[in-house]
């Protein structure tokens, strides 16, 4: 119901009184808006995946040693993993709600493009989770005793690694919106797809950590950023298509 | 048992050869079942259809 | 040139029967070569001068590396075709794959790792061949989980062979990047393959290979079978077929 209101609420503003159907890039803002306004108004959905993350890099010190000059060297890794973790956290409910209240079923009917309306849904989803991840991500990497020179390398792998983990995590979540237990199984399709981006972007925070250049893996995770923004967004329309069928 | 001895690789080298033909019979093995069943499933329909054309007059 | 061929093979019945008729003609020669790649591999090539007698673990090792990534090919490209043509008999090709490449999938690394313990000292060394075979792995038993999860036979077929395509695409840079994530990390483990290798050693592998394929070719056909029929099970041509 909130979501249908939602909806209703976010579109006086942004179309104007005028006949004609509002632009395909209109659609796809006022989907980016809907969304976001959603999701601050469950402000729970909004931290969970931020505090998900603290606690796994928190788990590291306790289970393995609190002497920083250790940690410091196991940090892209215990960063790189709680990224993941937490970015496959939220992906669950990408189009679950959405997907079960009908209203995905009117966006497909509503002879707009759908992969438009995807592709904003997973900006959102990056926009909530990924970019706060990767403003999060220096903060656990300074409690993990990396020095503050890395934090810019650090900043960027992860907020660039975590395009293609939306995009490819919306290929998963569109192809089990329809499942009802589907937490273990969307992990089971998603993680060994985005072993590159962990590679690339573990490398990429190594690297800055040791104060050496990382431009070689950020260009490659840029690459896998834009191969996946050309690809998944197709695949996630499929996906959806076949589960709304 | 020169050739069985492997120059002493035999633990290693048999288990393997060992792994490789059971999974090899077991795709024939679950091939032919799968078949099986699948002609059974048929079988048991095609009875059920024909006792039901038969039974209502 | 025409496609009646290929329509042809999209109807089930047709596809049933073929199927049937062409098994043992991979299923035989696939049996020879393999006894005959067996007694070539274990018997008359020499040992390795420097890994001994261990090397012979090739022989089933590679093959069945090829094995998991042909099924895995077989799958994504027959997922694509069912998709775009919307053609049944492709999906079912699709999912008669999976299982069969899953588990050459296992045996690759069951072996590779038996063959690591006299080679590197230890059953598992993060070997890039191996660990994007673990990956391969995990992508089979995504699939299959996907597929097991709809209730739904056509929304089964159609949503794996998305994520069969996607795998597809994705397979190559998992596997390259693992490669270059070693290439930074080892101490140099020596993987016997690269070296050119006496035909005395490498006519046997290639009569395996040949073997492993048509072999796979034979047990691919069967479960296409069984599933066609599965899948036709109300039809008449099944009822002709098993009433006979």
């Amino acid at each position: 119901m909130s979501e249908v209101s939602a909806w209703s609420a976010a579109l006086p503003a942004a179309v104007p009184e005028r006949r004609a159907a509002p632009s395909a890039l209109a659609v796809a803002r006022l989907m980016l808006e809907r969304d976001l306004r959603l999701a601050f108004r469950k402000a729970s959905q909004l931290i969970q995946p931020l505090a998900f993350f603290v606690i796994v890099t928190t788990l590291f010190p306790l289970a393995v040693t609190p002497s920083l000059p250790e940690l410091r060297r196991i940090a892209p890794g215990v960063v790189w993993a709680a990224a993941l973790l937490s970015s496959l956290l939220a992906l669950e409910f990408l189009f679950r709600d959405d997907a079960q209240d009908g209203t995905l079923e009117q966006f497909a009917l509503s002879g707009r493009a759908l992969t438009g309306l995807l592709v904003a849904k997973t900006a959102a989803h990056w926009l909530l989770t990924g970019l706060p991840l990767a403003l999060m991500a220096p903060i656990a990497g300074a409690a993990l005793g990396v020095p503050q020179a890395a934090m810019p390398g650090i900043l960027a792998s992860v907020g660039l690694g975590t395009v293609t983990l939306s995009l490819i995590g919306a290929v998963g979540a569109a192809l089990t919106m329809g499942l009802r237990r589907s937490g273990a199984l969307l992990s089971l399709l998603t993680l060994p797809l985005v072993i590159p981006v962990l590679i690339f972007g573990a490398r990429a925070t190594q690297l800055a950590i040791k104060g050496e250049s990382y431009s070689a893996p950020l260009l490659l995770l840029a690459a896998l950023a834009v191969l996946a923004t050309t690809l998944a967004p197709l695949a996630a329309t499929a996906a959806v298509h076949i589960n709304l069928e | 048992m020169k050739f069985l001895w492997m120059g002493g690789y035999y633990p290693f080298v048999w288990p393997s050869y060992a792994v490789t033909f059971v999974v090899i019979g077991l795709n024939i093995y679950w091939a032919k079942r799968l078949l099986v069943r699948a002609r059974r499933a048929a079988h048991r329909r095609m009875e059920i259809q024909l006792e039901m054309q038969e039974e209502p007059t | 040139m025409t496609w009646t061929w290929f329509h042809r093979l999209a109807s089930p019945p047709y596809l049933y029967r073929t199927a049937g008729r062409l098994i043992a003609w991979f299923a035989w020669p696939a049996a020879i070569l393999i006894v005959a790649g067996l007694i070539g591999g274990l018997w008359l090539a020499p040992p390795d001068y420097q890994q001994g007698d261990a090397y012979r673990i090739i022989y089933v090792h590679a093959p069945s590396a090829w094995l998991s990534l042909m099924m895995y090919g077989v799958m994504g490209i027959a997922g694509g075709i069912g998709l775009i043509w919307r053609i049944k008999a492709a999906h079912a090709l699709a999912a008669s794959a999976a299982p069969i490449g899953a588990s050459f999938a296992l045996v690759t690394l069951v072996t590779g790792s038996l063959w690591g313990k006299p080679m590197w000292g230890t059953y598992w060394a993060w070997d890039p061949r191996l660990t994007s075979e673990l990956f391969l792995l995990l992508l089979y038993l995504g699939y299959m989980g996907l597929r097991a999860a709809f209730e739904d036979l056509q929304r089964a077929d159609r949503a794996s062979a998305v994520l069969a395509v996607v795998g597809l695409v994705d397979v190559p840079i998992v596997h390259y990047s693992v490669v270059w994530w070693n290439s930074l990390h080892q101490g140099a483990l020596v993987f016997i393959g690269r070296k050119a290798m006496p035909p005395s050693m490498l006519i046997p592998l290639m009569v395996m290979f040949l073997g492993f394929t048509l072999y796979s070719v034979a047990v691919l056909l069967m479960r296409l079978r069984a599933e066609v029929l599965n899948r036709e099970r109300t039809a008449r041509w099944v009822r002709e077929e098993v009433g006979a």
